[in-house]
């Protein structure tokens, strides 16, 4: 006989009990090896995605608003041996099926051959006809598309002039064509190329370069620049830019002047960008800065000319309060030298509000129209305006009143088109006209300087592509890292999964403990008999890893399946939390192997642990519950009592503090609730045993019964308690976003509507005018905001994000809304969102963005800095100062719109809008809303809507929780059916004996099914009130949405399936005729 | 002499509280190589506990044990296993045989720390059995004999290491008037054959009438009968 023989004769014997615990150790593996899996396999997705939204593309230069020549791609390519592709992008929506389906926020992606070496695809990309387009698969499945079908596209017209610049007419921003699925983009063809780190793909189509040039009208354009291979890093490549880029790439133009020996250099932009500006004044010897504006009107007191170009020189001796005139005014205005003429001029604010402004000059001197100091040249090229006919078929930014304009008017246009009429100094010009696109309209330079390409080297010597916003990424490598870094949902699932995994551990251990229990006459046999501990600790254990290795090999077979279980949930019921349809399960060998090792470990350690304390006891002690006189029966009262008084001090000090609870503290109290009532309980427990002046009856002796096996109680209440308190405090936190959704200091702002356009919107909807042109109603308000693009730094994006959307406003149109959980010092107490305009040291910016964006998100905390480049190509940075309570705002960081055009000047327009209204007036300003902004790209959703869909995702993380603590507190029902049914038939003598001395069978039943629903009651009652008790703080708050029947009707379901599991198994045991055996045998 | 007690003292609970019970007081005891010995006592009154500390299972608080002059409170855990396994042969009221194991297997449980002789322990377990009858039950687990059939593997078990000192906790306890006659005399010619000591804790007069010697165990004291 071997040691061996005997665990192998022992495993036979024992495979029934044996078989239990395998199972208990194969749940255990399989929810941690299914944790990891989980995890690898949502990195190996997001990576996945990395190739599907980037192919081959390693680098990409973006350029803001602006545009660069294609040319630069293939100078690039040939001069830098770069793999280049020039994309032009715009936004648009996507209308199908004669306006049945409509997508917004698609992607209009100009592309050629070029893109198909990004992409992979030989030559599918450019062999698109004009008329043609290739589309995601995301857009086929959205509007039922198949090849051939026909789309309506509605884009954004890409324009090289900023679209809120002076004078340029907001008209026609929006171009529409109709165009044939040639094909649908595979996402392995790049169909969800992307540059933005999402695991999301977003809407794209493809439409031949050539072509969409053509319709927007910008020439060989374009403002994405692609790059492949990885034999240059990011400073090399916007290096090779700056040698290769040319003026066109910077928006500027040379072009002589007739009549003049004059090279003028103007901007596609209109205003020349103070950076170019002062490039070429510091650099270009002999430059003249012109401002040429134009004007309402130029009168004296008795006449007025209408809408007339002004500009501002240099080289003329023009005083600051002073002006010539020319001719044909001086005629018209019938004024001369001595004369005041006012000058009426509008300017434009950040939404096209326009202001009329006037200056009185002093004439000076009158010149020639032609041939002096004016041509007409000197008006910017302006689309609209410098391109009509004539005066009537102007189309200009700004009204004008075609009946103010006279035949003589007309016939000045026809002779000088826009010739200035009167000429100011420079340095009134720029106090008048400076704006936020530029101050200069031109730059004029004697021709000779120009000669030779010497004047284009000059000025690109001076400027850096980076000056101007263009900006080199290491997609690739930033992309890499946000996937590698994003959630980590293998320690999210193992989080998740905790109680599942406790109760499988705690159910083994439960487990190999009744096996040892109902063993330990063996062990006192071998004992005797002088085998050594160790040996038989040896032995037990060999036995016991024995099926903890089948268990976890089971478990490991069994992690599979739950994996794909998981997985088809968050393809489908939790896709809240993941938000792509490309998530792929991926097994490695590693991975089950550590699910293997470390489950095994933990087996080891929930068999070596009990059968270690098993062993060391005395065998009478093997079931006793410790006396009131052991440390722990005296200790756990006070310890308990302390751990209460805790806990309430922790849930009083959040009553004290601000109306939001910090979580962390709420497990804390939670925890310390739980503590003491098990500790109280098992006080109670120890002092009932060993009281003395108790009445003896059936009930006494059910509870004393209940607490004769410590071990096995406490796992009980244990389990009980710890799956309840998860359970319901898990299921209190469910966020009902539609509660309190109209308060002000909610989430929502108060707002009724959340908004966003794919085409900006430039006006201020808040306008009258606007707002009757628009056709909308006058009972809601609208706060605009601007938005910088970034990445999605909510909760739905998997990555983790660098830099998060910018979106700015004017903050004082947010006062008093939303809440604030954390702020640093410089946050203004009384009215927080005034901090935005704070002007703080070194260009600091200040910036709110929602806590758990700052936390999660962004992995940050109040009072640190994100970093930015802004269009000058400096780095901005932005101090966190305040972080909101969970709002809509969520995943972007919100800033100032003074401080945002201080730094993206030229950005136009308002793409995100709150809509401000009567609850009322909800379903009337939803139809108006979706009808005239409709072709702006108009989403709009209920802001309760759009928290809702955030805490989509904490509610289904909660409901993952919430399934798991489910299945644990299953485990535990398990663990006691089990517990019950053993130790009933461990009793059966013990019980035999009482139906002997005339108890009924009916009250033998009832003794059992007390012993144990008393531990279910006790159990279950410690968790609800540690719940219940550690989220008061929530349950009392106006801004949560918890419900006391839910948590009632949880505590229900608990009761109910713990009582019916206990009277059913209670019955099972105790079957008549189990119990006339064991009377016959005693 | 085989073994000697001297002033064995033995108490369970906390001295000085109320839960204090001493058991075994001043207790002396001598047994002689080959000596047959009962022990008589009310329930309660430390038989067992002292058959515990004969055996090593247990130890006494205060006083020497004994064994062929070696003093057996000095030995450490391990040599204790190492003396209960080659000296002591225990026989209780119940079998406590391993139902996973067969009747052969069980006797040869004791013989699992000494792999040396293998053979020889399975041929001396056969013959063991073969005395007792259980020659045609080698193969059988326990859970297919009767009681009495149990017990006398339990002895056979006992006696496979042939102890020096063979230890029975109310060996009869738990039988039949026939199986109590036939478990004694098996016993005894197990004693005789093997050459062991046996100290017996009984409450039957009749078997304790067929020792050599007869103690009564009283107030933690034994006296001789």
């Amino acid at each position: 006989m071997r040691p061996v023989q005997l665990i192998i004769q022992s495993l036979r014997y024992f495979w029934k009990r044996h078989i239990w615990l395998a199972l208990g150790i194969a749940v255990s593996t399989a929810v941690l090896t299914g944790a990891l899996i989980v995890g690898d396999s949502v990195n190996y997705s997001l990576s996945s995605i990395v190739d599907k939204r980037l192919g081959a593309i390693d680098l990409a230069m973006r350029s803001g608003d602006r545009y660069f020549t294609t040319g630069l791609a293939t100078n690039l390519a040939a001069g830098a041996e770069l793999s280049t592709a020039a994309v032009l992008r715009t936004d648009g929506s996507a209308i199908a099926a004669g306006g049945r389906y409509r997508l917004n926020d698609v992607r209009i992606l100009g592309v050629d051959s070029t893109f198909d070496r990004m992409a992979g695809t030989g030559d599918m990309y450019g062999q698109l006809d004009e008329d043609e387009i290739i589309i995601s698969s995301n857009i086929a499945d959205r509007l039922e598309l198949e090849a051939g079908d026909e789309l309506l596209i509605r884009m954004t017209r890409a324009s090289l002039i900023p679209l809120n610049a002076p004078f340029v007419s907001d008209a026609d921003n929006i171009v529409t064509v109709r165009a044939r699925v040639k094909s649908i983009a595979a996402t392995d063809a790049l169909g969800a190329f992307n540059l933005r780190h999402s695991q999301t793909a977003p809407y794209n189509i493809f439409i031949n370069a050539g072509w969409l040039r053509e319709i927007m009208e910008i020439g060989e354009k374009a403002n994405i620049l692609l790059f492949s291979g990885d034999a240059y890093d990011q400073e090399q490549v916007m290096n090779a830019v700056s040698a290769h880029w040319s003026l066109q790439d910077a928006g500027l133009n040379l072009r002589t002047i007739p009549g003049r020996s004059e090279v003028e250099i103007i901007s596609d932009r209109v205003f020349i960008d103070d950076a170019i500006a002062d490039a070429i004044m510091k650099n270009v010897p002999g430059a003249q800065p012109v401002i040429t504006y134009f004007v309402n009107a130029l009168s004296t007191e008795e006449r007025s000319t209408p809408y007339s170009f002004v500009t501002g020189i240099t080289d003329q001796d023009i005083g600051s309060d002073e002006m010539l005139i020319n001719q044909w005014l001086a005629d018209d205005l019938n004024a001369g030298p001595g004369d005041s003429v006012v000058v009426e001029y509008f300017v434009m604010g950040p939404l096209r509000e326009l202001a009329v402004r006037s200056s009185t000059f002093l004439v000076t001197g009158v010149v020639p129209v032609e041939d002096g100091p004016g041509d007409r040249q000197m008006m910017p090229e302006i689309p609209g305006l410098s391109t009509a006919g004539n005066c009537r078929d102007w189309e200009t930014g700004v009204p004008v009143d075609l009946e103010s304009i006279r035949d003589k008017d007309e016939d000045y246009w026809t002779r000088y088109k826009g010739t200035p009429k009167a000429f100011i100094s420079m340095e009134s010009a720029r106090e008048m006209w400076t704006n936020r696109f530029g101050t200069y309209t031109a730059f004029r330079v004697p021709s000779e300087a120009a000669e030779d390409g010497v004047l284009e080297r000059k000025i690109l010597d001076a400027i850096n592509p980076g000056d101007l916003g263009f900006e080199v990424a290491p997609v690739r490598v930033e992309a890499d890292f946000a996937a590698g870094n994003g959630v980590d949902f293998s320690q999210l699932f193992a989080g998740l999964s905790f109680f599942l995994l406790l109760g499988a551990i705690l159910l083994s251990a439960l487990l190999f403990l009744l096996n040892l229990e109902e063993r330990g006459g063996q062990v006192a046999t071998l004992r005797s008999m002088g085998i050594p501990f160790k040996t038989i600790r040896w032995m037990l254990v060999a036995e016991g890893m024995t099926v903890a290795l089948v268990g976890a090999l089971f478990g490991i077979l069994l992690s599979v399946l739950y994996n794909k279980l998981i997985f088809r949930a968050l393809n489908t019921i939790w896709m809240d939390i993941v938000r792509t349809e490309m998530l792929v399960v991926d097994v490695r060998v590693l991975t089950l192997l550590t699910g293997l090792v470390v489950s095994l470990a933990v087996a080891f350690l929930s068999i070596y642990i009990p059968l270690g304390r098993f062993l060391k006891r005395p065998a009478a002690q093997h079931t006793a519950i410790p006396g009131k006189n052991s440390r722990a029966g005296r200790l756990s009262f006070p310890a308990g009592l302390m751990l209460l008084v805790a806990a309430l001090v922790l849930v009083a000090m959040q009553f004290m503090g601000n109306d939001v609870h910090d979580p962390a503290t709420f497990f804390i109290s939670g925890g310390l609730f739980l503590l003491s009532g098990l500790l109280l309980s098992y006080g109670y427990l120890v002092r009932l045993r060993h009281g003395r002046n108790t009445a003896f009856d059936l009930p006494r002796l059910s509870m004393k019964n209940a607490i004769r096996n410590a071990t096995r109680s406490i796992s009980i209440l244990v389990l009980f308690a710890l799956g309840t308190f998860l359970v319901i405090s898990t299921g209190s936190n469910r966020k009902d976003m539609f509660v309190n959704a109209d308060d002000r200091g909610s989430g929502t702002g108060g707002f009724l509507f959340y908004a966003e356009s794919t085409t900006p919107v430039l006006q201020n909807l808040n306008d009258a005018d606007v707002r009757y042109s628009l056709g909308l109603g006058d009972t809601y308000r609208f706060v605009q905001m601007r938005i910088a693009e970034g990445d999605d730094a909510s909760c739905l994006n998997l990555n983790r994000v660098m830099n998060p959307r910018i979106l700015a406003t004017d903050p004082a149109q947010l006062s008093g809304r939303f809440s604030f959980v954390t702020s640093i010092d410089l946050l203004d107490a009384q009215q927080p969102w005034l901090t935005l305009d704070e002007k703080l040291p070194g260009g600091v910016i200040p910036a709110i963005a929602d806590e758990t964006v700052i936390k999660w998100g962004l992995g940050m905390s109040v009072g640190d800095t994100l970093f930015y480049q802004n269009a000058a190509g400096e780095r901005l940075k932005l101090l966190l100062v305040g972080g909101l309570a969970p709002s809509i705002f969520q995943g972007n960081v919100i800033i100032s719109e003074k401080q945002f055009i201080n730094n993206f000047p030229s950005s136009s327009g308002t793409g995100v809008f709150l809509v401000d209204g009567p609850l009322a007036d909800t379903a009337t300003i939803s139809e108006e809303l979706n009808r005239s902004m409709r072709d702006y790209g108009w989403t709009m959703t209920f802001t309760g809507q759009r928290l809702a869909e955030f805490y989509s995702v904490t509610n289904t993380y909660l409901s993952i929780f919430l399934v798991m603590g489910a299945l644990g507190l299953l485990l535990g029902t398990v663990g006691l059916s089990i517990v019950l049914f053993r130790s009933t038939m461990e009793r059966r003598n013990e019980l035999a004996l009482l139906r002997s001395v005339g108890y009924s069978m009916q009250q033998i039943r009832i003794l059992v099914f007390r012993e144990y629903a008393v531990l279910l009651f006790i159990g279950i009652l410690i968790g609800a009130i540690a719940a219940i008790l550690a989220t008061l703080p929530a349950f009392l708050s106006a801004h949560t949405g918890i419900s006391i029947r839910f948590v009632l009707l949880i505590l229900a379901i608990l009761v109910v399936n713990g009582l019916f599991w206990t009277r059913l198994m209670a019955g099972i045991a105790l079957r008549g005729r189990s119990l006339s055996v064991a009377l016959r045998n005693e | 002499m085989l073994l000697k007690l001297e002033n064995i003292h033995k108490s369970y609970g906390t001295p000085g509280e109320a839960d204090h019970h001493p058991v075994l007081t001043s207790l002396s005891l001598e047994v002689s190589a080959g000596a047959t010995l009962a022990i008589l006592g009310p329930s309660g009154s430390g038989k067992s506990t002292l058959l515990n500390i004969l055996g090593t299972l247990d130890l006494p608080d205060s006083g020497s044990y004994t064994y062929r002059d070696r003093d057996i409170t000095a030995y450490s855990g391990d040599e204790l296993d190492h003396f209960r396994n080659q000296e002591i042969g225990f026989v209780f009221q119940f079998h406590h045989l391993l139902p996973q194991c067969t009747v052969l297997e069980n006797v040869l449980v004791p013989t699992l720390m000494n792999r040396k002789d293998a053979d020889e322990k399975k041929a001396y377990a056969a013959s063991l059995l073969e005395k007792v009858g259980m020659t045609s039950h080698v193969n059988k687990l326990p859970g297919q004999l009767s009681g009495g059939e149990c017990q006398r593997v339990a002895v056979v078990r006992a006696m496979i290491n042939r102890p020096s000192l063979l230890l029975a906790d109310e060996p009869t306890g738990a039988l039949d008037k026939k199986n109590v006659g036939r478990l004694t005399d098996l016993l005894l010619q197990m004693k005789e054959e093997e050459g062991a000591a046996l100290v017996l804790v009984t409450h039957s007069d009749a078997l304790a009438a067929g020792m050599d010697t007869v103690y009564q165990l009283d107030e933690g004291k034994l006296h001789r009968q």
